[in-house]
């Protein structure tokens, strides 16, 4: 609880400092940016940026990029809610419920529902977060390599929450990161392995395999058609009059179930934001008093979505900051991002450097802050600047990817790296394997090698001994749980998709 | 419901020119309530019910490129097991699980992974109307308009011109190339934003870089020429 306290108190440290509040201002601008443009998502947004931190101290690095985050989530119910197009699919129940009530007149009561809603589940995941990842970053320093392989074990099953719909090609999918990986010296013996050129002999660059694989695959994908957000956007303009705290108050409880469910749902390794802001609207839908109006354009629907959805942003960190294990595209670049800073992605992470800790209470907190001041007024703005040249947009954010790349080491080989993944990842979005599985056994991939076989040593190869260690099998046992879930999941989801294949019509053709 | 509402809404080209896919598949789908009246959906007629969003429809892909890629994992499966028996001998003995250990069993994952996908493939090679099959959860493009698959192709082959050349012709001169390119290659034909955009978005992106941040980016002759007028901030 005193670390928790003392963690808000520095957050609030960090954002008197002037060059971190003026990039968690840019950052916010350029995720709600993103987020408000349909097919720009998180991933992108963070990845265009990560250039940035290079030059920057940890803790503006941390912040800049989780307010993006923040900012992204902000973003996509916007034009959800006002228009009807989801950026996300976490934003589809906003798009159902929010766009119902614009097309009833109260587009300003959709907005404004979204913009409270994203505003106090923010708050609300904030305590929930430092209360979670405390407790968490204090045990795991007493780990030994039994229980850190324990912890990378959850994190390679939660993978199997992002398998998508064939179980098979999220198996291939991440064993490639683990493959990608494995390419360099072995971290036990010395000895390498797989290295077909010198470049090789330190392991495939990091950073520019997991934006070739998250951030210019999506780009290459969307470069595949030429058209405009204007084109997809209703022409019918929208007088945004602000509802008023009184009306918009009347949704406090479903913000305040929605922020607390987001916020633990999202905690949970392999689980999304998706997931999250379902959980909450069911939920909200199960304990309201008027049930009918759900899909028709209910605002408790609506503001538990969105509560649930921006919560789970702070919930995701617990066990990427916590246990070292990143959930999502957005998590993998920031752990990406830590490590050109020096940092180690794993358990002990937050025991090395809590200052990471306070830095990301601080893009929290100050994110909500500034959705809270600004978000209504740049929702608005937002709304209009979904309408520019998405033509121009996407080349601009290539180039900078591009440019940020090659910046940080001058390396044309590191570029070369980012273009063939991205060429790799473009294959495997079109064909339904799952970019970020591959990415995020990638980050995980050394260390569960590694503390596997360093806890082996140290157990003199008896496995029962390893197993058997307290913590060990009790992370084991969740990681089983995790992988049967998704596995469940994951066939369930085959089922379904099988019953729809026969009900096909017609097929349609497609090219790559 | 939902399903066939949406696996219409992607599958039927668009007349009035709006585009198809996930984004546009809903909101197409929240739109539809009022105008495509011939089309019952769950949430009129039980608006308790909560939609199933887990039913995108199938993007559908070629065959012959699905199990190529299948292919191209069995192939590298065998290509890394093979590997792990030129590994340098280690000197750390005792090792339950050695430096071959996972590299092996990933070769295996990728073997029996590959070879299950190609042969789900295969099964319903001879009898499948179309050569058209599932991609399982890919991304779909948006109908109702035209796709150009070598349209990223290009950009591939652009982006690797300019790492090449960046030494070469410095920074500003190869980025500004590489912008006009991309653009003309979005269909961007306005003469205003072809030129003001090349000559201004790498300026500022190696003010910003060079300049403010104080990351060196390749020097031609022109960034020596704006070097004399624009100092250094760190």
């Amino acid at each position: 609880m005193e670390t928790a306290l003392t963690s808000v108190v520095e957050a609030f440290g960090i954002l008197a400092n002037p060059s971190v509040l003026l990039f968690l201002t840019i950052g916010m601008l350029w995720g709600i940016l993103c987020g408000a443009l349909p097919g720009l998502g998180n991933g992108i947004a963070i990845g265009v940026m990560v250039s940035l931190t290079y030059a920057m101290d940890p803790i503006t690095a941390v912040s800049f990029l989780v307010s993006i985050s923040v900012g992204t989530s902000f973003g996509n119910g916007l034009p959800a809610a006002a228009l009807g197009i989801p950026g996300t699919p976490s934003a589809v129940l906003t798009a159902i419920e929010g766009y119902s009530l614009t097309k009833r007149g109260l587009g300003p009561l959709a907005i404004g529902t979204n913009w409270f809603a994203c505003v106090f589940g923010q708050f609300i995941s904030v305590p929930f977060f430092l209360l979670m990842v405390v407790p968490l970053a204090s045990v795991t320093w007493i780990f030994l390599s039994p229980e850190q392989f324990a912890l990378y074990f959850v994190g390679m099953a939660a993978i199997v929450g992002l398998a998508g719909k064939n179980i098979w090609k999220g198996v291939l999918a991440a064993g490639l990161g683990l493959a990608i990986g494995m390419v360099g010296m072995d971290t036990v013996t010395g000895i390498p392995r797989f290295v077909a050129m010198s470049e090789l002999r330190g392991g495939i660059p990091i950073l520019p395999t997991i934006l070739g694989l998250v951030c210019v695959s999506e780009l290459m994908r969307n470069m595949r058609q030429v058209y405009n957000w204007e084109d997809l956007i209703p022409s019918t303009a929208m007088a945004l009059k602000f509802p008023g705290f009184r009306i918009l108050g009347r949704s406090k409880r479903s913000v305040l179930m929605g922020g607390t469910l987001g916020t633990f749902v999202g905690a949970i390794p392999g689980l999304s934001g998706h997931a999250a802001s379902v959980i909450a609207y069911n939920q909200a839908r199960i304990s309201s008093k008027k049930p009918e109006e759900f899909g028709r354009g209910s605002v408790e629907g609506l503001a538990a979505n969105e509560a649930a959805q921006n919560s789970a942003q702070a919930g995701e960190m617990v066990p990427t900051l916590g246990l070292g294990i990143p959930g999502s595209d957005s998590m993998v670049l920031l752990m990406g991002a830590l490590m050109l800073q020096g940092f180690v992605p794993g358990p002990q992470l937050m025991n090395i450097a809590p200052e990471l800790l306070y830095a990301t209470a601080a893009g929290l907190i100050g994110g909500a802050l500034f959705l809270l001041l600004l978000g209504w007024p740049i929702g608005k703005l937002m709304l209009r600047v979904a309408r520019i040249d998405r033509q121009v947009i996407l080349p601009v954010a290539i180039l900078m990817t591009l440019v940020g790349v090659y910046a940080f080491r001058r390396s044309a080989f590191d570029v070369f790296v980012m273009l063939v993944f991205g060429v790799i990842g473009y294959f495997m979005i079109r064909h339904g394997y799952p970019v970020i599985a591959t990415a995020v056994a990638l980050v995980l991939g050394p260390g569960f090698e590694e503390q596997l076989r360093a806890g082996l040593l140290l157990m003199d190869n008896d496995i029962w001994r390893f197993v058997t260690r307290p913590w060990t099998a009790a992370f084991l046992t969740i990681g089983v749980l995790l992988l049967v879930y998704g596995v469940r999941a994951s066939i369930r989801e085959r089922q379904r998709l099988g019953s729809m294949e026969i009900a096909a019509p017609v097929p349609v053709e497609d090219h790559v | 419901m939902f399903a066939s509402v949406a696996w219409e809404s992607v599958h039927t080209p668009a007349t009035d020119g709006a585009p198809g896919g996930l984004i546009s598949v809903v909101g197409k789908l929240v739109r539809s309530r009022k105008t495509r009246s011939s089309v019952p959906l769950v949430l009129e007629d039980n608006p308790a019910e909560v939609p199933d969003f887990g039913l995108d429809p199938p993007t559908l892909v070629h065959r012959n490129i699905e199990i190529s890629i299948a292919l191209i994992y069995v192939a590298l499966g065998l290509w890394v097991f093979a590997e792990t028996f030129t590994f340098r001998e280690s000197v750390v003995t005792g090792e339950m699980i050695d430096e071959t250990g996972l590299p092996r069993l990933i070769a295996v994952i990728f073997v029996a992974g590959g070879t299950i996908i190609a042969a789900r493939i295969l099964r319903v090679w001879r009898d499948a109307p179309t050569p058209y099959v599932s991609s399982d959860g890919g991304s779909a493009d948006l109908t109702g308009y035209s796709v150009a698959v070598w349209r990223p192709w290009v950009y591939f082959g652009a982006c690797c011109v300019w790492t090449v050349a960046l030494p070469y012709v410095g920074f500003i001169v190869a980025t500004a190339a590489l912008l006009v390119a991309f653009l003309y290659l979005a269909e961007v034909r306005s003469v205003v934003k072809l030129t003001a955009l090349p000559l201004g978005v790498p300026l500022v992106t190696w003010l910003l870089f060079d300049r403010v941040v104080g990351i060196s980016l390749p020097v031609g002759a022109f960034e020596e020429f704006l070097s004399r007028f624009v100092p250094r901030l760190f």
